[in-house]
C-alpha cells in the first residue's frame, strides 16, 4: 500500500514538473521571439539575415534565394534590385536542409515570390563530418525544436529586452554578406570531366522535395543554383544535381561549369582561398544570374 | 553528441533506457553495448577500431593469463618435489609477467601512435632545426579517438588486476567491450576498475523509477554547472589566455582564477552528468570530485580532484614503484648507512612520485605544458613533505595545531594559490606563453576592476553576476557535501518533501533553459577533458 502511494505521488510529481516546464517553454517561446518583438538585431549575428527578410513589408520579395553562406557571399542583391527585381537572400551560415524547409515555409507566410532560387551547397556538400545521415538526422531534430519551441533558439535575448545588452545590427544588402578582402586560390581548374556522381543522402532529398513541392504549390518557379566555389564544388556534384533537377522538373543553373565564361579570377575573386567569392566575384556571378533570369523568367 | 545536448537528454537516453528495460535481464548489457556504439558513432565509426583493438588486447591478455594460471596450478599440483614446484612457479611467473608487459606495451603503443606521434615528430623537427638540419618530418595529424586516454587506463588496470588475481578474466568479449566503451564514462571518465562496475554493469537489474528520477536531477545539476557557469566564463578565459601580450599581472591572476573555476565547473559538471546517467541504469560509479577546494595541501587536493585518476596512478604506478627493487635497495642502503629517517622518506617519496606525476602530466596531453604541470605538482608535493617538520615546529612554537580554524583557512588559501598558479601552465598553449604569464604575474601588477577592464574580456557585467550567483549555489552544495561526507545529495533529495524536489528540478531546468549558453549563435564549448 505504502509503495503504491509512493509511486502515485512520484507520478504526480513528474506530471507537475512536466506541466510547469511545458507552460514555461510555451510562454517563453511566445515572448522571446525576435520576429514577434520586431527586434531582429537582438538575435545572434547568424540569425539576423533571415529575420530581416521575414520582417520586410508583406509581399515585397519577387525573387527569394535560399541557402547557406555560399548564397550569402555569392549574390549581390543590390545589382539584382537595380535591375528592378526585388530579391532577398534568406540565408544562414551552415543552414541545414530542414532549417531551409522551415525558412521557406515561414517566408510564404509573408511573401509570394515568383521565383525561388535554391543554392545547392546545403543540399550537395560532402563534408564527412556534416553530410552523414547521422548528422542530418540531428539537424532534423534540432530544426524542429528551434521551429516549434523558439525559446531554444532565442533564449538569450532576454538580456537585450532588459537592456543589459545592446541590439547589434548586422550590415548586409538584402541578405548579401559583403566581403571585399582577397585570399587567393591558385588551384586553377576544378571542374574536371567525369561521369561519376556524388551522393546525396535520403534525408536531404526528402527535404529538398518538400521545399520544391511547397514552392510549386505557391505558384513559384524553382531554380537550383550552384554558385562558384573551387573548393566546395566538383563535376561529381554537377552530374548529380543535373540529374536531380531533370527528374524533379526544375531548372538548374551551375555557375561552376561556366566559371571562366563568367570571368571568375580565382586569384582575386575569393575571400577564403576558393571556398567563397568576395564582392568582385559575387558581382560577376550575380551578373550571370541576372542575365539568366532575364532570358528565362521575363 | 554531448551529455548536455538536448538530443542526448530527450531522445538518446530515454531510448537507451527503454531498450535496456525491454530486453531480458541476461542480455541487457547488449543494449548498453549497442548504445555505446551509437554514441561513439557520432565521432565517426571508423575510429571505433581503436576501442575494438584495445578491447581485443585486454580480453585476450586476460584469457591468456587465466590459462597460464590454470596450467601452473595443474602442473604444481602434479609435481611432488618442492624444488621443482618452485621452478614451475618461477617459469610461470615469467610467462604471466611477459603476457602482462606485452599486452600493456601494445595498449601504450596504440595510444602513443594516435596521441603522441606528432608530439615526438615536432620535438625531433625542433632538435634537427637547432642542429642546422632543415629537413622536416611531416606531422601525421591523427584525430584523437573518443575516450582513448580513459579506456587505455581502464584496460591496463584490468590486465594488471587479472595478473594480480584481484579479478578473474571475463570470458565474454562483448562484456569487456561494454566495460571499456560504456557511453556515460567514455568521454570524461571517471576511470573505473572492472571490479567496481562488473556487478552493476552485467547483472541487468531493471530500471528503478527513483534511480531515473534522481539520475535526471544530477544530470540537470551537471548541465547547469557546464552551460550556465563554465561556458559563460569561457570567452573571458579564452581572451586572457590568447591576448597574453595585452594583459597585466592582475589580469593573469584573474585568468588563472577564472580558468580554475571554469575547469572545475566543466569537469565536475560533466562527471555529475555521467554519474547521473549511469545511475539511471542502476550502475553506481565512483565520485570523481570530493570538494577539492576545501583541500589544505596539494596531496589532499589530488585526493579530492579527479579522484579516479589519482587512485589509478596510486594503484598501478605509485605502489609498484614503491615496492620495486630500486626502492628496496635504497631502503637497505639507508638502513646500513643509518641515514636520517626524514631524508630516507623524502628520497623514497621522490622515486615513487616522479613517475606518477610525469605520467599524470603526459596523460593530459602531448605537450610540454602538461608535462610541466605534472612536474609542478611533483615539486610542490615534495616541498610540502620536506617542510612538513618545519611547519609542525612553527605551529608548536605558536602553541597551535593544524586543526585550528584560522590555520585551516590559511592553509586552504595557500593551497588555492598553488592551484591557481598550476592552472596557468595547464591552460596556456605553449611554454613561452607560460613564462610570459608567470613573469607578468610576479612583476607587472595593474588595474582590472577600477578601470572596468574586466568588462572587455568578452562577457558583460550581467554574465559575471549570473556566474557568481550560480557559483554560490554550487558552493552551498559543496559545503553540504563536505559536512555530510559519504552521503549523496542526489540520494538525500529523494527523501525531501516533494515540493522541495519539484522546486529544485524546476529551478535547474528553467535556469538552463534561459541562462544556459547553447543553441545557434553560441559556439559549442567542448568538454575540457573530452580532449584528453
Amino acid at each position: 500500500m505504502q509503495t503504491s502511494d509512493v509511486k502515485k505521488n512520484r507520478t504526480l510529481e513528474i506530471i507537475s514538473i512536466f506541466a510547469v516546464l511545458a507552460v514555461v517553454i510555451i510562454v517563453f517561446s511566445k515572448t522571446l521571439d525576435p520576429v514577434k518583438l520586431n527586434r531582429p538585431a537582438s538575435a545572434s549575428d547568424l540569425d539576423q539575415y533571415i529575420l530581416d527578410g521575414l520582417l520586410l513589408p508583406e509581399d515585397t520579395v519577387d525573387v527569394a534565394v535560399i541557402g547557406d553562406s555560399q548564397a550569402m557571399f555569392s549574390l549581390n542583391m543590390e545589382m539584382v534590385n537595380d535591375e528592378g527585381i526585388s530579391a532577398f537572400i534568406f540565408g544562414r551560415g551552415g543552414l541545414s536542409m530542414p532549417e531551409a524547409w522551415y525558412t521557406v515555409r515561414r517566408m510564404y507566410n509573408r511573401h509570394s515570390p515568383k521565383v525561388v532560387i535554391i543554392e545547392t551547397n546545403m543540399f550537395a556538400e560532402t563534408n564527412a563530418e556534416t553530410s552523414s545521415v547521422r548528422a542530418d538526422l540531428l539537424d532534423v531534430f534540432n530544426a524542429a525544436v528551434y521551429e516549434y519551441l523558439p525559446v531554444f533558439r532565442y533564449h538569450s535575448i532576454w538580456q537585450n529586452l532588459f537592456g543589459f545588452k545592446e541590439d547589434v545590427k548586422i550590415d548586409h544588402i538584402r541578405g548579401f554578406n559583403v566581403r571585399e578582402n582577397i585570399a587567393p586560390y591558385y588551384g586553377g581548374e576544378y571542374m574536371f570531366p567525369t561521369d561519376s556522381k556524388s551522393k546525396i543522402n535520403f534525408v536531404r532529398r526528402i527535404y529538398m522535395e518538400k521545399i520544391i513541392k511547397l514552392c510549386k504549390e505557391n505558384g513559384s518557379e524553382v531554380i537550383l543554383l550552384s554558385t562558384p566555389s573551387a573548393m566546395e564544388f566538383d563535376m561529381g556534384k554537377h552530374n548529380t544535381l543535373t540529374e536531380y533537377a531533370e527528374k524533379n522538373g526544375v531548372d538548374y543553373l551551375d555557375e561552376n561549369i561556366v566559371w571562366k565564361e563568367i570571368g571568375i579570377d580565382w586569384t582575386r575573386d575569393t575571400v577564403d582561398e576558393g571556398y567563397h567569392l568576395n564582392k568582385d566575384g559575387a558581382d560577376k556571378a550575380t551578373r550571370y544570374l541576372i542575365d539568366y533570369l532575364e532570358e528565362n523568367y521575363q | 553528441m554531448y551529455y548536455f545536448s538536448l538530443i542526448f537528454a530527450v531522445l538518446f537516453l530515454p531510448a537507451a533506457l527503454i531498450v535496456y528495460q525491454l530486453l531480458p535481464q541476461k542480455y541487457r548489457y547488449i543494449a548498453l553495448l549497442v548504445f555505446n556504439v551509437i554514441f561513439f558513432s557520432y565521432t565517426g565509426m571508423r575510429r571505433f577500431i581503436y576501442p575494438l583493438l584495445a578491447g581485443g588486447i585486454t580480453f585476450f591478455a586476460g584469457l591468456l593469463l587465466e590459462y597460464l594460471f590454470a596450467k601452473q596450478k595443474e602442473k604444481v599440483k602434479a609435481e611432488e618435489d618442492k624444488e621443482n614446484k618452485k621452478k614451475i612457479k618461477k617459469s610461470y611467473l615469467i610467462k604471466t609477467r611477459t603476457v602482462m608487459i606485452v599486452s600493456i606495451a601494445a595498449l601504450v603503443l596504440l595510444i602513443l601512435h594516435v596521441k603522441y606521434t606528432d608530439f615526438f615528430i615536432e620535438n625531433i623537427n625542433s632538435i634537427a632545426q637547432k642542429m642546422g638540419n632543415d629537413h622536416r618530418i611531416p606531422l601525421k595529424e591523427f584525430v584523437l579517438p573518443l575516450g582513448i586516454s580513459f579506456y587505455t587506463l581502464q584496460s591496463i588496470g584490468y590486465i594488471v588486476d587479472v595478473y594480480w588475481r584481484k579479478i578473474t578474466a571475463e570470458k565474454n568479449f562483448l562484456k569487456v567491450l561494454t566495460y571499456i566503451t560504456f557511453f556515460p564514462t567514455i568521454m570524461e571518465g571517471p576511470i573505473v576498475s572492472f571490479l567496481e562496475v562488473k556487478e552493476d554493469l552485467f547483472s541487468g537489474k531493471g530500471i528503478v523509477f527513483d534511480n531515473v528520477y534522481s539520475g535526471y536531477i544530477r544530470l540537470l545539476y551537471g548541465c547547469m554547472k557546464k552551460l550556465v557557469i563554465a561556458d559563460r566564463l569561457n570567452p573571458a578565459v579564452k581572451y586572457l589566455f590568447t591576448e597574453i601580450g595585452e594583459t597585466n599581472g592582475t589580469e593573469v591572476a584573474c585568468a588563472a582564477v577564472l580558468f580554475t573555476v571554469m575547469e572545475y565547473m566543466d569537469f565536475s559538471g560533466s562527471i555529475d552528468m555521467v554519474i547521473g546517467v549511469a545511475k539511471m541504469f542502476g550502475i553506481k560509479l565512483p565520485e570523481n570530485f570530493k570538494q577539492p577546494f576545501f583541500a589544505k595541501n596539494a596531496t589532499e587536493f589530488w585526493r579530492r580532484w579527479h579522484v579516479t585518476l589519482g587512485v589509478w596512478l596510486k594503484t598501478y604506478i605509485f605502489y609498484p614503484v614503491s615496492m620495486s627493487g630500486l626502492v628496496r635497495k635504497f631502503s637497505k642502503f639507508a638502513k646500513e648507512k643509518k641515514l636520517n629517517n626524514h631524508f630516507k622518506n623524502m628520497v623514497v617519496s621522490a622515486i615513487s612520485l616522479l613517475p606518477v606525476w610525469l605520467i599524470n602530466g603526459l596523460w593530459h596531453g602531448p605537450s610540454w605544458t602538461y608535462i610541466s604541470y605534472g612536474i609542478y605538482y611533483f615539486i610542490v608535493i615534495m616541498l610540502e613533505l620536506i617542510f612538513e617538520p618545519l611547519g609542525d615546529l612553527i605551529l608548536e612554537k605558536l602553541k597551535t595545531t593544524r586543526e585550528n580554524p584560522v590555520v585551516t583557512v590559511i592553509r586552504v588559501l595557500k593551497n588555492w594559490i598553488v592551484i591557481f598558479l598550476g592552472e596557468i601552465v595547464f591552460r596556456v598553449s605553449n611554454m613561452f606563453g607560460a613564462v610570459v604569464m608567470y613573469r607578468k604575474f610576479f612583476t607587472e601588477p595593474g588595474r582590472v576592476f577600477s578601470n572596468g577592464a574586466f568588462l572587455n574580456w568578452g562577457i558583460n557585467g550581467v554574465d559575471y553576476v549570473i556566474a557568481l550567483i550560480f557559483l554560490l549555489v554550487v558552493l552551498a552544495v559543496d559545503i553540504w557535501k563536505e559536512k555530510n561526507k559519504g552521503e549523496l545529495l542526489s540520494d538525500r533529495i529523494m527523501l525531501c518533501p516533494a515540493y522541495l524536489r519539484v522546486a529544485a528540478v524546476l529551478f535547474l531546468a528553467v535556469s538552463i533553459l534561459i541562462l544556459g549558453l547553447y543553441g545557434p549563435g553560441f559556439l559549442e564549448v567542448d568538454l575540457i577533458y573530452a580532449n584528453f
